[in-house]
């Protein structure tokens, strides 16, 4: 479980998290979004640790993360960026492959290859194995640093629940719709047979609605609201933080949400 | 390791002994390929192995041989340094002279000169250029690697600026210096900015051995580290990797690997950036690889250098720095029309 007490952070004098308190439980989804520049990236970069807060604790299982080893911090927790680099001539097996760094000494053993092959083959980039990552498109390297986030905090057996973190910033940025769907269901998956805490920075609500258990709703720096995805999203709220017309269609099986339109329930129609 | 990897490493191996034969028997003075392996012989105790003259002897056991050695080692060094400075920057154009090493040594080197400081006596007086040269190397190093410190971490993108401000205003002060200088000095500085191994002896091969030795294998031992470093800062630090700390040993090795070069050898360009490119041509990017092939193609490619100086207008000598150049630019040029090729398909 990771929690977030009181934190804030601050480049020269503009404020760009202030006082965030917020908790992400194992074995959930949960999925922070508001509009550009709330805050959403800077708050996973305070959590994933690469960036420190001016303010305020981050709990990681009620230890600060400050005094966590880096070497121990990456063993549980792995953390996709919003953009890579070209680490330029490195093959897509050798990409994967740091993902299993922080487990291995001086040669990968035979498990890591197999959980990177296990990896690689989730996401359907078996084939691209020996294509060098400057070639790839931009969805297809979107999976290649996926592969590595997960292989990175691979469950060590099937029953594993020690409860890893995985932080996805914009994960389904460059992918269709069919990689869009079936990377949300592997962290999804993983939250649920792993016991994992996956924390998910999304700009699509449809797919906040169909895929987080949790939602934390941020604007300028602070959170507005959090709770349960279903509860806590609403026409009201997203309209007023969005400052568009969305409309939410939802039963006891389904939770969908539409931007940019108004759906009239009476007349079963949609009202730009 | 790929097969293409181990054929690398073979076909380097092989090639250097017959270098360092090469270079130890072809030079002015003539010592037959027969002859150097009697010399050879006979040092290690097989004393009927006497067909040879005592020049000869001389020539290749304390002229020939501690060049080679030097020229290798110095390539070597070179070469990895340049290896993990490329992958420090991510950028395969970084070299040492990118955080103000050569220009600091160089500005060392003048004021030297200038100052007649190679003309006192005793011991301190012959090395004085190769001391403060080191000296000079060191000093910038710390200037740069103190200016692009913030909050505690290292911003790379402000080393290189500051690597780039630290090289002018050394070059300007430099310049200023070699306005002040007469002929003879002027002579010496530029001589020296061209490279030479001439000076090599056994006393200068020893005195470099744990200077370029221990940064190659420390700079190899952060090669795991530099691959990571490759994904981007904050995922390296995702990874575990202390990413200031990598940085902090890296240019602190790379300073003293290269630093004790420049003293001995003067400045010799091209290596630290060619020898890892095409490195990373023959065996790919990654750094275990790279740094270790480096190391032996680097001293592959600078004892051949030397020997090329040496012949070339024999029974003088080109300064080494000229050669590199010459040879180092067209081969660059060449590897950028061929990756420019591969990335228009």
């Amino acid at each position: 479980m990771v929690k977030t007490k009181n934190i804030s952070f601050a480049v020269g004098k503009k404020n760009i998290l202030k006082n965030v308190n917020s908790t992400f439980e194992n074995g959930k989804v949960s999925a922070i979004l508001g509009p550009n520049g709330a805050g959403k990236s800077t708050l996973v970069k305070c959590i994933s640790g690469t960036i420190t807060p001016n303010k305020g604790v981050i709990e990681l299982d009620g230890k600060n993360i400050k005094n966590i080893g880096l070497e121990n911090l990456a063993l549980k927790r792995s953390y996709l960026n919003q953009q890579f680099n070209l680490s330029v001539g490195y093959t897509v097996k050798e990409i994967v492959s740091m993902g299993r760094f922080p487990h291995y000494k001086v040669y990968p053993s035979k498990k890591d290859d197999e959980i990177i092959t296990s990896a690689m083959k989730l996401l359907d980039i078996i084939s691209l194995s020996d294509r060098i990552t400057n070639t790839l498109s931009g969805g297809e390297l979107q999976r290649v640093h996926f592969a590595r986030t997960l292989a990175q905090i691979w469950p060590n057996s099937k029953e594993e629940q020690e409860g890893k973190i995985l932080i996805l910033d914009e994960p389904v940025n460059n992918l269709d719709p069919q990689f869009q769907h079936s990377i949300l269901e592997l962290a999804k998956r993983f939250a649920e047979n792993h016991n994992v805490c996956v924390i998910i920075v999304l700009h699509d609500l449809n797919l906040v609605a169909q895929y987080s258990n949790y939602s934390i709703v941020m604007r300028q720096g602070e959170v507005i609201t959090q709770g349960k995805t279903r509860e806590v999203l609403t026409e009201k709220l997203l309209e007023e933080v969005y400052k568009v017309p969305i409309s939410i269609i939802k039963n006891d099986h389904h939770f969908n949400i539409v931007t940019g339109v108004k759906y009239n329930r009476l007349e079963n129609e949609l009202i730009r | 390791m790929t097969q293409r990897v181990k054929i690398t490493y073979i076909s380097l191996l092989v090639l250097l002994p017959i270098c360092i034969i090469a270079g130890t028997s072809l030079g002015a003075f003539k010592i037959e390929f027969e002859q150097c392996a009697n010399i050879l012989l006979n040092l290690f105790g097989a004393d009927n192995y006497s067909d040879f003259t005592n020049p000869q002897h001389n020539v290749l056991l304390y002229i020939r041989l501690p060049r080679v050695c030097l020229s290798m080692m110095i390539g070597a060094a070179l070469a990895v340094s340049g290896a993990g400075l490329q992958g420090l920057f991510r950028n395969p154009l970084a070299d040492p002279g990118l955080i103000g090493i050569s220009a600091g040594a160089m500005l060392a080197a003048s004021i030297a000169i200038i100052m007649g400081l190679q003309f006192t006596s005793g011991f301190l007086g012959y090395y004085s250029i190769s001391f403060a040269t080191f000296l000079g190397a060191i000093l910038t190093t710390i200037i740069v690697f103190k200016l692009s410190k913030s909050n505690k971490s290292t911003n790379i993108a402000t080393m290189l600026l500051a690597g780039i401000a630290i090289n002018a205003l050394a070059g300007a002060v430099t310049g200023f210096i070699i306005y002040l200088s007469d002929d003879d000095q002027l002579r010496d500085i530029t001589f020296w900015s061209l490279g030479s191994l001439g000076g090599a002896d056994w006393e200068k091969v020893i005195a470099l051995i744990p200077l370029i030795i221990l940064p190659i294998i420390m700079i190899a031992r952060l090669a795991k580290k530099l691959d990571v470093y490759a994904l981007g800062e904050s995922e390296a630090l995702c990874l575990g990797v202390n990413v200031n700390s990598l940085k902090r040993r890296l240019v602190v090795w790379v300073t003293i690997s290269v630093g004790a070069c420049v003293a001995i050898a003067g400045m010799i360009g091209f290596i630290g950036l060619l020898i890892p490119h095409i490195t990373r041509l023959l065996v790919g990017p990654k750094h275990r690889n790279l740094i270790w092939i480096s190391a032996i193609l680097g001293a592959l490619v600078l004892s051949i250098s030397d020997l090329l100086c040496r012949l070339i207008v024999a029974p003088a000598e080109l300064p080494i720095g000229i050669l590199t150049a010459i040879l180092g630019t067209p081969l660059f040029l060449a590897l950028l029309i061929q990756q420019k090729r591969k990335i228009n398909g």
